[in-house]
């Protein structure tokens, strides 16, 4: 049922993976519950750059980006240490870190380049714009690095002499960077949200409350995106919130908790709609029926 | 301060190149403009710190027009001056006025900002406490609940667990007052029928699509300015306000394109050069800068709009040069105001 809905989307389809960090894994699973399903065009911003690489460099995408996010659970990549965070605020460009960062990669998707006629998109932004920087050129790995380039965790990336950082501040669920590729319809991957229960609240500390609110602003940015293109195509939403924190010891658990809920919120709009080609939002996840901003276009 | 700036040389609060009023209107001076929007009116004001000190000298140009709020919808510190032109709308400026040369950290944060990072700060759920801020409001403030306001007016807060917008218009006023502007790490989460609030800056720092979404005709936006771009840096304090602002830019252009594809905004112009957020004793050059600004603009819209204009369609009427970001959403619908008359003494 599900298949047949996939394939009543007008054409072309992008697939947009957004950010989520860590939580972005849920997308592996989301991938598996689309089954043998291809979409036209794929794009992927910060820690869904991740996922959306992993599309073209195998038989069975949904095993690829399985098999990459499980790669990076046993690196040290998202190790935090005391010496990360003096590196980062002095601003020293620790070509340790930058080397860690560059053979986990190499790792990943070693000399794969982006799949030919630009079917294939990482987003990053440009520091100096702020705007986004669709690549789809290249070789792969290096722009992975930019556009999961995130201030801390690893450093920015210079590409063509411009100032490359995390897509998630300028793209953070490049659904606008889709239409404006010419897609006419949009699978979207979201993965940013953040999905805190009411009892962390007493625990949380100032500089939570501070990080939680830099993920509502991107989590905003990214809603605002999708009303501007919902209004224009149509929007399938797959939502697996971010609660906050999640491990590398973690990542086992979000790939398994994405496949389910994709399945179930997937059937739940079949439910509904056997086809599907009206501009909207199509979603069953209750934090995207339920989100205010994109109220009037939830169908 | 303030006086150095005040003196210096090319200052001027005359507008040069502007046709006296009468030739423009019969109207006593005041320029005609409510002809031009749609009821209801809407004005929305964004957060943005000392910057919102730019407010009271949008609000003083647009007192020279005709145009008056049918309902308010406020962010943050435009929340704390929306509940004050809903209080009291002859008197606002004049309050708002006398507050921001008052105004400095101290009566928000109290004294304790020394103390403030300190070995225990780590494990604290704030960095200050909110009962200075608590404090200053009881004084400024004489409604206590949103029922007490002369004008309709909604205060914007963030939801801190789902994120969402949340506009209180109901029931207790300062408190909605305390959860908008509840920086996010500085003050505490407010507390209000069992939910958790902080700052409207992480869901709708520009709260123009909340007023179109709520039955706004047309839409006149107060926003707040910005700071001079700092050097392209990669070290962490270099990115981090660099990322903020890049985060709240994006918000208010995708507020303003949506709002802007249904209703008619206004939006008026607000300098580019100011100080720090945080920077409370520059608040008599930034309000005067955006009142030279504000009320040059106005004139010009006057004149592209000259009486027996009809209503403005759906669009974002602003400054060609309102926006630094070159934006595919916001080229949209962007109706830019030809610049005829210079802002004196604004540069």
């Amino acid at each position: 049922m599900t298949h047949h809905l996939l394939h009543s989307l007008p054409s072309p389809t992008a697939l947009v993976c957004g950010s989520g960090g860590l939580n972005a894994a849920a997308q592996a699973g989301m991938l598996k519950a689309l089954g043998s399903y291809r979409p036209d065009l794929v794009f992927g911003s910060s820690g869904g750059a991740l996922t959306a690489a992993s599309m073209y460099v195998g038989e069975d995408p949904a095993q690829q980006a399985h098999r990459r996010w499980k790669q990076l659970a046993e690196s040290k990549f998202m190790h935090l240490s005391w010496g990360r965070v003096y590196s980062a605020v002095s601003g020293k460009e620790t070509a340790r870190q930058t080397r860690h960062v560059e053979e986990l990669l190499g790792e990943l998707f070693g000399d794969a380049d982006f799949a030919p006629g630009a079917v294939q998109s990482l987003v990053a932004t440009n520091l100096g714009t702020g705007l986004p920087k669709v690549m789809n050129q290249g070789r792969l790995a290096p722009a992975v690095q930019a556009s999961a380039a995130f201030p801390v965790i690893a450093n920015p990336v210079e590409r063509d002499g411009t100032i490359l950082i995390d897509g998630s501040f300028s793209a953070p669920l490049p659904v606008a960077q889709a239409f404006e590729g010419g897609a006419r319809s949009i699978i979207a991957f979201d993965t940013g949200r953040a999905g805190l229960r009411a009892s962390q609240e007493k625990h949380f500390r100032w500089y939570d409350v501070a990080l939680v609110s830099i993920n509502h602003q991107v989590a905003a940015n990214a809603a605002h995106d999708v009303a501007l293109v919902a209004a224009q195509i149509p929007v399938v939403m797959v939502s697996v919130p971010d609660p906050f924190r999640v491990t590398l010891a973690d990542i086992g658990s979000r790939i398994n908790l994405g496949e389910r809920m994709a399945r179930e919120q997937l059937a739940g709009i079949a439910e509904r709609w056997s086809s599907i080609s009206d501009p909207g939002v199509y979603a069953a996840a209750p934090e995207v029926v339920e989100d205010r901003r994109l109220s009037g276009l939830v169908r | 301060m303030a006086l150095r700036r005040r003196n210096a040389p090319g200052t001027s609060l005359q507008v040069p190149g502007a046709r006296p009023r009468a030739v423009i209107d019969d109207n006593g001076g005041i320029l005609p403009l409510s002809r031009l929007l749609t009821p209801p009116v809407w004005w929305t004001l964004a957060g943005g710190g000392a910057h919102g000190a730019v407010q009271l000298g949008t609000l003083q140009a647009i007192r020279e027009t005709d145009l008056e709020p049918e309902q308010l919808l406020g962010s943050s510190a435009g929340a704390l001056t929306g509940a004050l032109i809903a209080e009291d709308p002859v008197a606002a400026v004049n309050r708002l006025f006398y507050l921001w040369a008052d105004l400095d950290l101290t009566d928000l944060v109290g004294g304790g900002w020394v103390g403030m990072v300190s070995p225990t700060s780590f494990t604290r759920s704030s960095l200050a406490d909110n009962a200075g801020e608590m404090a200053s409001l009881e004084e400024v403030y004489d409604a206590r609940r949103f029922e007490d306001l002369v004008i309709p007016f909604g205060a914007v807060a963030t939801d801190m667990i789902s994120g969402q917008p949340t506009v209180f218009d109901s029931g207790d006023l300062l408190p909605a007052l305390l959860a908008s502007s509840a920086i996010p790490g500085v003050f505490p989460p407010v507390e209000i029928d069992g939910r958790y609030y902080i700052d409207a800056l992480a869901s709708a720092n520009l709260p123009a699509s909340l007023a179109m979404r709520r039955g706004a005709g047309s839409i006149v936006a107060f926003d707040t300015g910005s700071s001079p771009d700092k050097t392209i840096g990669t070290s962490l304090q270099q990115l981090v306000p660099a990322v903020n602002a890049l985060l709240s830019t994006q918000q208010r252009i995708s507020s303003l394109a949506q709002a802007a594809a249904e209703v008619p905004v206004l939006y008026l112009p607000t300098p580019a050069d100011l100080p720090g957020s945080l920077s409370f004793n520059e608040s008599f050059t930034t309000s005067r800068d955006s009142y030279l600004l504000a009320r040059a603009f106005l004139l010009d819209l006057a004149e592209a709009y000259p009486t027996g204009s009809p209503a403005l369609e759906p669009g974002l009427y602003c400054r060609p040069d309102a926006f630094s970001i070159d934006s595919e959403n916001l080229s949209r619908v962007m109706r830019p105001v030809p610049v005829r008359v210079a802002a004196g003494g604004a540069s």
